[in-house]
């Protein structure tokens, strides 16, 4: 490293060569939370309803959301995979993120939740904004 | 934390932030990029790393869910992709 | 603005872009609580199996899952192709405390229903009905499987015969039944009376309380007739089996009675040996994903 800032983390050398010993170095990027955000969406039954969160970056920027798909369980953007078909809902959860009718442009982010049960129910979300790209 | 580094967020004081309320402590790891790039089509890429390492996949913007097989082994990330662009993080961040 | 900003390397630090920023005191950074492997096994005849990553940050907090395959390679949980857990689904979520990650083949591993292919009894004389027990004196009857997948001189961790009563006799009491197997290497349809067919040396005794109203479910183990069948010379996976269930002094117009029309009827579910090993691995941060 010619010049530049990096801090080692604890035990560890500040001459080390292992990148693996820097909580962080002026020489790698890390992966950076441009902003977050938190939120309720509401769905009727068996409906599908959408939360925009605008980030203006202008560009895709990498989004990964998080998703309370049943009660007290939160889930990585889907989540889950069902082995039959390319299906991206679970048989377990009552609502589920659909890959499909969500999408991040250059301006905004567009959460689209799908309600499987038969009644009204909301779903908390919080959506990281990366400052990295997302293409 | 003895001697260290660290950053709170805005308007937090940094003397009483909990780890939720810091940007940055020298006493905590992140998620350092060793690479970065964009692929389509099917292709391995070779990480260098010593380890397998945590990674992160974008298509147009959030992790996609599909039929194509992405993976890490101790040598490459290995993708099998369509036609659509996707964007790959391999992190300096062994398991 | 005040603050702590970094370029990345070659980047002049007045830029603005995100992208080429490596820290900003006003952007948070993912900082990693712990990581962690685990495994986990899904014996023959479950479906599901669970590892826990405990965290105890008490909030949910932000994470990243990685599904380990048998081939040792890692996948990005969130996207997962089709066909490499088999049936079923793969997934995680975090809580409190923990973060859980499910693997569930979505029916029994290692375990096959075998829809029967063919009835007999000696009341009717006729491939109409599976039935057994007293009616109009004492009556036997046989069940005939298909395709089974089965290796010779496998032995199974169990083989029930499901029978569905469609109808049962009026009196209550006990049927009392003998089930022993068709003794062939790959038995015949019914298209004739298959009664007279030998029969396997391994049998059992069972006695079935008949009092629950119709239509009910009972099982008959026959785990070692099937593993005498399967034992024989000219077995090979692909056959079909076929058991006999004779009337052992039942009750004066006790008896079941499954019609070939009904459906469900009855079936045998057999539960292979083995296990299937599931790994994942966890990345969980510092960053707090739930409100509160």
């Amino acid at each position: 490293m010619a010049q530049g800032f990096r801090v080692a983390l604890p035990g560890k050398s500040g001459t080390s060569t292992e990148p693996r010993d820097y909580s962080f170095s002026s020489e790698f990027t890390t992966v950076k939370v441009y902003s977050e955000h938190f939120g309720t969406i509401g769905l009727s039954a068996s409906g599908t309803a959408f939360a925009t969160i605008s980030h203006n970056l202008g560009y895709v920027p990498m989004v990964i959301p998080y998703l309370e798909l049943k009660t007290n369980r939160w889930f990585c953007g889907p989540g889950f995979v069902s082995g039959t078909g390319l299906s991206i809902y679970g048989t377990n959860t009552d609502a589920y993120m659909s890959n499909q009718e969500s999408s991040v442009g250059t301006d905004n982010f567009v959460l689209g939740v799908k309600n499987q049960t038969a009644g009204s129910i909301s779903v908390r979300y919080r959506c990281y904004i990366m400052g990295d790209s997302g293409n | 934390m003895g001697y260290g580094l660290k950053v709170s967020k805005p308007g937090i004081d940094v003397g009483t932030a909990s780890d939720i309320d810091l940007i940055f402590s020298s006493d905590i790891d992140s998620m350092k990029t060793k690479t970065t790039g964009t692929f389509s089509g099917t292709t391995s890429v070779a990480h260098g790393l010593s380890y397998t390492p945590a990674f992160f996949i974008a298509q147009d913007g959030f992790a996609p869910f599909g039929a194509d097989p992405i993976d890490v082994d101790g040598t490459n990330l290995n993708i099998v992709s369509g036609t659509t662009v996707r964007r790959y993080y391999i992190f300096y961040k062994q398991f | 603005m005040y603050g702590l900003k970094i370029s990345n390397p070659g980047v002049d630090v007045g830029t603005s872009d995100p992208r080429t920023t490596s820290m900003r005191s006003d952007f948070n950074m993912f900082k990693i609580h712990s990581d962690g492997t685990a495994f986990g096994t899904i014996q023959a005849g479950e479906q599901a199996g669970t590892v826990t990553f405990t965290h105890n940050l008490g909030y949910v907090p932000a994470f990243w899952t990685y599904y380990i395959g048998t081939d040792n390679k890692q996948r990005l949980l969130s996207y997962l192709p089709e066909g490499i857990g088999g049936q079923g689904e793969i997934s995680s979520y975090a809580g409190t405390d923990t973060i859980k990650c499910v693997f569930d083949f979505g029916a029994a591993y290692n375990q096959n229903v075998y829809q029967a292919s063919d009835f007999y009894n000696t009341w009717a004389g006729g491939s109409l009905l599976f039935l057994a027990g007293d009616r109009s004196g004492g009556k036997d009857g046989a069940i005939r499987f298909t395709n089974l997948a089965l290796n010779k001189n496998e032995s199974v961790l169990s083989a029930v015969l499901d029978v569905h009563v469609a109808s049962k006799g009026t009196n209550t009491n006990n049927l009392k039944i003998i089930t022993r197997g068709i003794d062939e290497d790959n038995t015949a349809d019914f298209s004739s009376s298959p009664m007279g067919r030998s029969q396997t040396a391994a049998s059992g005794t069972q006695e079935q309380s008949m009092t629950s109203p119709t239509p009910f479910n009972f099982g008959i183990n026959v785990k070692s007739q099937l593993e005498e069948i399967n034992s024989r010379s000219g077995w090979s996976s692909g056959n079909a089996m076929g058991f006999f269930v004779i009337n052992n002094a039942s009750p004066t117009d006790c008896y079941f009675s499954d019609a070939y029309t009904e459906s469900p009827n009855s079936f045998l579910t057999v539960t292979r040996q083995g296990s299937a090993t599931f790994g994942f691995r966890a990345l969980i941060f510092k960053d707090k994903v739930s409100e509160n």
